[in-house]
């Protein structure tokens, strides 16, 4: 499985792991896996095992965003590789997630 | 023939002396010529000095003033590039370009994630009318079923009116109804159960026009990103590269102005040689009017000698010949007090920075 899905409890915020490719393949189930928790819920995106991003991801971290609440601290992104780095600075997701 | 022949040993005949009040005459010609020669130099001088320092005097405030316009030239692209970094001037540089693609290939970028985040979400609504398409066929399935126990239905009444006889005709007629109803409901049925088949394929293609909408590879965003950061870095290299040869240019206009301020305070020599020649044409006046003086009185001298009959009147009439020159001689000394005081030409401490 590509997401793997982590809940620390109720309050905490929610850690999606995304192994691989991070497409329209792996759309599907990490949109079950976001929704499957109640709106407002805060998320952590871990992208460490993430080797590949392209813009259905970043289109994806969008909508995860506005299910989490829309704020700036509703997702927090960690562990990108610089490669992935690189493509989430270029769609300027910081102004969207924090990005650690 | 007689042959006058020259003693070639004989003593040369020496020309026959000049009575001193002729030779005086002769002397004091010979010296007012070589007098007004030397006149004619200096004036020579003085108008050539004039003339050269006039002209150098000229080209030294062109210069000067060439330099300034060299120099406002020099602030004025420095000023230019300055506004050209912060992107405010009036025309479109190579700077202004590479932030109108890097802000063009943002909203682009922009655009993309959007679409992609609403293309996944039309994925996602299709996906759902696809699971009610499945709930349709289900209920079609049903309502097929329904149909095929009231046909069977209709099928067993037909068979009991037959055998009722004559008291089952009319029922006969009811269960023929209900067949033909029963037929009618499973072909509707089965035509709905095709529209679902149609619009299902048609959901598939969009699904494959969402997916096709949402993934993009970002690779492209990434090397425009670089081509627009190579541009940026290219302009900041001409820019510094301009700035430091402009820089080196308005320190040699700066070496040269320090030079031209050197030339000018220079031609301060002009009053110095100007002052000497001045001097000059007063100490030739006194030359000669001395050696006019001196001829004179030598001729005097001679004459005296020659006429007084007795020493004492000759002793007499040379020592007021010899006071005569003395005053003579003394009239040159003045002339010797005026010597010009500055005697080099100190330009003195000229500001270069």
């Amino acid at each position: 499985m590509p997401i793997h899905v982590t809940a620390a409890g109720p309050g905490q915020p929610v850690t999606l792991a995304v192994s691989g490719r991070f497409d329209f393949a792996t759309s599907g189930e990490f949109r079950t896996a976001y929704a499957a928790q109640p709106a407002g819920t805060p998320f952590v995106v871990d992208l460490a095992r993430t080797e590949y991003l392209d813009s259905s991801a970043l289109g994806m971290l969008l909508l995860l965003r506005r299910h989490a609440g829309d704020r700036p601290e509703s997702v927090r992104i960690v562990n990108a590789s610089p490669d992935v780095r690189r493509i989430l600075e270029i769609a300027k997701v910081e102004r969207l997630c924090r990005i650690d | 023939m007689d042959t006058v022949l020259l003693d070639p040993t004989a003593p040369p005949t020496p020309p026959a002396p000049l009575a001193p009040l002729e030779l005086r005459e002769r002397i004091q010609g010979e010296l007012a010529e070589q007098f007004d020669a030397f006149r004619r130099d200096v004036a020579q001088i003085r108008a050539l000095l004039d003339d050269a320092v006039l002209k150098l005097n000229d080209g030294f405030v062109g210069l000067a003033r060439q330099t300034d316009a060299q120099r406002a030239l020099l602030d004025a692209m420095l000023v230019r590039m300055a506004r050209t970094d912060q992107g405010s001037g009036a025309t479109l540089g190579l700077k202004q370009f590479a932030d109108e693609t890097g802000r063009v290939l943002g909203r682009f970028v922009d655009h993309l994630v959007l679409t992609s985040a609403n293309s996944m979400d039309i994925h996602q609504r299709i996906e759902e009318m696809a699971r009610q398409m499945d709930d349709v066929d289900r209920r079609v399935a049903g309502v097929k079923k329904v149909a095929d126990q009231t046909r069977m239905l209709a099928l067993n009444a037909a068979i009991e009116a037959a055998r009722a006889g004559e008291a089952g005709v009319g029922f006969a007629v009811v269960a023929q109804e209900v067949k033909r109803l029963a037929g009618e409901s499973a072909e509707i049925s089965e035509g709905i159960r095709e529209s679902v088949g149609g619009a299902r394929a048609q959901l598939a293609s969009s699904r494959e026009v969402a997916q096709v909408l949402a993934s993009t590879d970002m690779s492209f965003a990434l090397d425009a990103k670089a081509q627009v950061d190579e541009m940026f870095a290219e302009v900041e290299r001409q820019n510094l590269y301009l700035t430091e040869r402009i820089g080196e240019a308005e320190a040699v206009t700066h070496e040269i102005e320090g030079k031209v301020q050197l030339s000018i305070t220079a031609l301060q020599f002009e009053d110095i040689a100007r002052q000497l020649l001045t001097h000059l044409d007063g100490r030739l006046e006194a030359m000669a009017e001395y050696a006019a003086a001196v001829v004179d009185l030598h001729a005097r001298a001679h004459l005296v000698t020659a006429r007084e009959a007795t020493p004492e009147r000759r002793a007499r009439a040379l020592g007021s010949i010899a006071r005569r020159y003395r005053a003579q001689s003394e009239r040159l000394h003045p002339v010797e007090q005026t010597v010009v005081e500055q005697q080099s030409l100190d330009v003195g401490d000229v500001e270069l920075f």
